[in-house]
């Protein structure tokens, strides 16, 4: 795994090896969580209560960097070191299967540090040893007047494997506070929510959650800034499409942004989709280890998963995969318990399932998926870069436009207007348009558009014309119409659906999307719109739980969109 | 992204016990708490989980009145009846080696040489002597207290849990015999001088009832806890937010009060950290009705483990968990039920026989709670929310 761009400074999987100055500079997100984590620590390092942490996040969403830096902090602020022993166990867990394991990498630990520690026998009776290893440890800090902050990668694993001593190491960490745990996982186990165990909310939860367009873009000029490299600032600037659709399908992961910068640096390309190719081939060493490491059965079940895409019921699964229904059942309980698979609760008992991770469910696409999978993947970062391109501009216009015009005409609209009128010739068109755009003179389009050649209009403008239609109320032939777009298949429909979902045609356009030959083409063309649709369909609540979650951002743009629009034509005061 | 640099978080603390400053003392409950016991009670504490049942009994741990020493103990990881009289036996040592009185240290000192004693500490006792018999020797040790003329207090926490383990792990007859040596010290006279406070995750009474002897605990005096007055909530949050960048309007906290509803610590705790999460990512310090109900919505999310409480009730209550969904339905819907409206829904369920039997399941479990007698409702404002969402139908049966 090269790492091309950030020699020392920035590492990939193994943040446990990077140095204190490296691992302190390249710690750029993730500050709400370390700030309340750091401000704990100084505020109390006397003998009452300890908080304890679980850092929750999907693998290469920073776990193991925060625990990184917590360490590098504490091993090196005055105040901290005077307080604080921390202990990052993150290579050696792998032997950890009882709590005395545990203990016993501790008591390791604080002799390596030169803690006087007391001898402890072992001993037949494992109970009673791991209490003398707690009373050792308990002991040694004592004397040394400091606290241990235990930083656990991996705790869930940890915490399952330890059985009945969970009692124990609660009852510890109830009846002293010289031990504070700071744990990352990628799950919520039961051991951390389920009311009979011990350790029901015990921790404070800090969701890693993925990173959000401004907080890419920071870290992208942040970057570019501090390596001194201008291409990152003049994409962040230019490609913002590029930019969100790269953040949306790799889950806002930063170890994945790292990735793609190297990427973007050594090997820059035309699209975004040709930039999660790239990507795909950085990641698959972990990824393909994690596949590999799944029975057939399960591997099976995972990658159809991964080709749905959107959330399905067993069923479903059964059909495509062969298997028994009862033995699907089982497997996706057993993924479930992995982590790997999500169920989606619905209101009857046939509940749905998708991949958790949804970067890995497109890497599956990417690397296992037939020519048809894929082409669904291409659609849809085109889709996307489209979008968030065309938001970006819409965006700038609207600051332009309210420095300079007070807000006189809407900013979707003039975008749309300085589209067309450098593209189309016909003036009497644009006519048109300008009106629609601004909801006036239906009564005089009416009369432009039937006087309108036809014939000579540029046949880019011909969906546009439709929802023109639509609006001054001819809606003579409209499906014929409309299909006779898709089924020809060269056109940019965006506009054309949104605005017919716009003008409630949200029937005719769930239509286009399921009936007809071209029904599946137009569905992985304009994925999200599809989604939208549904949800401005009847059953809205059975469609949400459907739709892949790194889609839901957008689909919920799309409709605040519609809404907005809805507004503007049809509410305006 | 080095923004909010200087952005100071509340002082909360979600999980452990609350003490020092991060803890409010609620005086109504620690005077109530040394009537009983100057009268004689031994205490049993009863709430569910997240109520602050560890956080109070550390508070009146670590501020006892005088003549009075104290020890907080949680007891979860005990295994077996020799450990729990050798930490019973522990425990009243390590207690008394706290008091500063004359008498109390020449108790201790007669204690060092009779027990081969080499260093009493807060992290154990180191014995010289082997196979003791604890049990004996506390049933010895006890009586000797009066002339160490102070009286000693000692907090079991996770008490019903140890309890509840034996029998799990067929050690029926070790639970009962632990049961019974307390209860005869706790009847007999010779011990007035020590008592024993009670608690735990599972309810004792409960537990109790399982193994079927309610006569070993029912002279237990029981302290209900409940939730923070409006009053107390306020002090609750001035102090977890006094040095804090965020700032709460006096508008702003009836808002976030009425939003809790039953004000425990713990949920007032969890907002004001997603208040703050919220305020941060915003860089917004001055709190909004938005930002409350943001939180409550992301503190909702957050918690995605609602599904099991639901889940549970459904496995051990097959039978009945149609009457007892409509009671919780009932209380989602209304913010409440009163012992009426409960009887009036036994009625339909054929179970005006047993229906306090399901209401106390649900007290017991932290579903509901009875913050006036006969009157019931969700313990958390997040699983009444839960339920709202799970029904968004309800239809008065």
């Amino acid at each position: 795994m090269s790492n091309e761009y950030f020699p020392g400074s920035f590492t990939f999987y193994q943040n446990a090896n990077a140095d204190a100055e490296s691992v302190k500079e390249g710690f750029l997100v993730r500050q709400y969580e370390y700030s309340v984590i750091m401000e704990d620590l100084l505020q109390h390092p006397g003998k009452e209560s300890v908080q304890h942490y679980l850092l929750l996040g999907k693998r290469g969403s920073g776990k193991s960097t925060l625990l990184r830096r917590i360490q590098v902090e504490i091993d090196t602020d005055k105040q901290l070191v005077a307080n604080y022993i921390a202990i990052n166990l993150a290579e050696e867990q792998a032997n950890i299967y009882r709590l005395f394991d545990l203990l016993e990498e501790i008591v390791r630990e604080l002799e390596y540090r030169e803690m006087e520690i007391e001898e402890v026998q072992a001993d037949q009776d494992v109970h009673h040893y791991t209490r003398q290893l707690f009373y050792v440890i308990h002991r040694a800090l004592d004397k040394a007047g400091k606290k241990l902050v235990l930083l656990l990668d991996n705790v869930d694993r940890i915490f399952e494997s330890l059985g009945d001593d969970v009692s124990l190491l609660r009852e510890n960490l109830e009846n002293y506070s010289d031990l504070k745990i700071i744990g990352g996982s990628t799950r919520m186990t039961e051991h951390f929510w389920a009311y009979n165990k011990p350790f029901y909310e015990f921790f404070r939860v800090m969701e890693l959650k993925p990173l959000t367009r401004e907080e890419v873009k920071s870290l992208l000029l942040y970057w570019g800034d501090k390596l001194e490299i201008n291409d990152l600032k003049e994409f962040v600037e230019n490609k913002p499409g590029q930019l969100e659709t790269i953040r949306i399908l790799t889950d806002g992961l930063p170890r994945t942004l790292q990735f793609f910068v190297n990427i973007l640096l050594t090997h820059s390309q035309e699209t975004g989709y040709d930039y999660l190719r790239l990507l795909m081939d950085k990641v698959t060493p972990l990824y393909q280890e994690r596949l590999n490491y799944l029975p057939p059965s399960q591997r099976k079940i995972v990658l159809q998963l991964a080709f749905f895409w959107e959330a399905v019921g067993a069923k479903e699964l059964a059909q495509v995969t062969r298997m028994e229904t009862r033995l699907i059942s089982a497997q996706l309980n057993q993924l479930i318990e992995k982590g790997v698979v999500t169920k989606v609760e619905t209101k009857t008992k046939n509940h749905l399932y998708r991949l958790s991770e949804r970067f890995f469910n497109l890497w599956l696409i990417f690397t296992q998926g037939s020519q048809t999978e894929k082409r669904k993947a291409r659609y849809l970062s085109i889709f996307l870069e489209n979008f968030y391109d065309k938001r970006e501009i819409i965006e700038m216009a609207e600051k332009h436009l309210d420095a300079v015009q007070e807000q006189k005409i809407s900013a979707n609209k003039a975008v749309l207007l300085t589209k067309a009128y450098s593209k189309m010739p016909d003036s009497a068109f644009n006519l048109s348009l300008f009106y629609y755009t601004h909801n006036k003179n239906k009564s005089e389009v009416s009369s432009i558009l039937k006087s309108l050649p036809f014939e000579k209009l540029d046949e880019v403008v011909l969906p546009q014309l439709q929802v023109i239609k639509v609006w001054i109320g001819d809606l003579k032939n409209l499906e014929q119409g409309v299909r006779k777009l898709v089924d020809e298949n060269k056109y940019d429909l965006t506009f054309m659906l949104t605005e017919l979902l716009v003008h409630h045609q949200v029937n005719l356009v769930y239509r286009l999307f399921t009936s007809g030959e071209n029904a599946s083409q137009l569905v992985e063309k304009y994925l999200p719109i599809y989604y939208a649709t549904q949800l401005l369909m009847p059953d809205a609540q059975q469609a949400a739980i459907k739709i892949p979650p790194e889609l839901k951002e957008t689909v919920n743009e799309l409709l605040s969109d519609i809404h907005e629009n809805r507004d503007f034509y049809y509410n305006r005061k | 992204m080095k923004a909010n640099e200087e952005w100071v978080h509340p002082n909360t603390i979600t999980g452990d016990a609350a003490t020092n400053e991060r803890y409010l003392r609620r005086d109504r409950i620690n005077e109530y708490f040394w009537r009983e016991v100057i009268k004689g009670n031994h205490i049993l504490f009863v709430a569910p989980r997240r109520v602050g049942k560890t956080s109070i009994m550390k508070d009146l741990a670590g501020n006892c009145p005088e003549g009075f020493v104290c020890i907080y103990e949680n007891i979860e990881g005990v295994t077996s009846r020799n450990e729990f009289y050798r930490r019973l036996f522990e425990l009243i040592l390590q207690c008394v080696h706290r008091s500063k009185i004359k008498q109390a240290k020449d108790f201790i000192e007669r204690c060092f040489t009779q027990y081969s004693i080499t260093e009493i500490s807060k992290s154990g006792i180191k014995l010289g002597v082997q196979h003791i018999d604890y049990e004996k020797e506390i049933r010895d040790l006890i009586p000797e207290l009066t002339k160490a003329t102070v009286h000693v207090v000692i907090f079991l926490d996770e008490f019903s849990e140890v309890i509840h383990k034996f029998k799990k792990s067929g050690l029926h007859e070790d639970a009962i015999d632990i049961l019974h040596t307390l209860r005869e010290i706790r009847s007999d006279d010779d011990f007035r001088h020590f008592t024993v406070v009670y608690a735990g995750s599972i309810g004792l009474e409960f537990v109790i009832k399982q193994i079927d002897r309610p006569k070993l605990i029912n002279d237990l005096h029981p302290i209900q806890l409940d939730a923070l007055t409006e009053d107390e909530a306020n002090l609750l949050i001035t102090q977890l937010t006094q040095n804090a960048t965020i700032r709460l309007t006096e508008n702003i906290r009836v808002y976030l009060k009425k939003k809790i509803s039953y004000l425990l610590p713990y949920y007032l705790q969890l907002m004001i950290e997603g208040v703050d999460e919220l305020a941060f990512g915003r860089n917004t310090p001055d709190i909004s009705e938005e930002i409350i109900d943001a939180a409550f919505q992301k503190v909702l999310k957050d918690k995605k483990n609602f599904e099991d409480w639901l889940i549970r009730l459904k496995e051990y209550q097959l039978v009945h968990f149609p009457f007892i969904n409509d009671i919780l339905k009932h209380t989602a819907y209304h913010g409440q039920i009163t012992v009426q409206e409960v009887y009036a829904k036994a009625e339909k369920f054929e179970r005006t026989e047993d229906y306090m039997d399901f209401i106390e399941q649900l007290l017991h479990d932290g579903y509901l709670t009875e913050p006036k007698k006969h009157i019931y409702q969700f313990i958390s404002p997040l699983l009444q929310q839960f339920w709202l969402q799970k029904y968004p139908v309800y239809h008065e049966q």
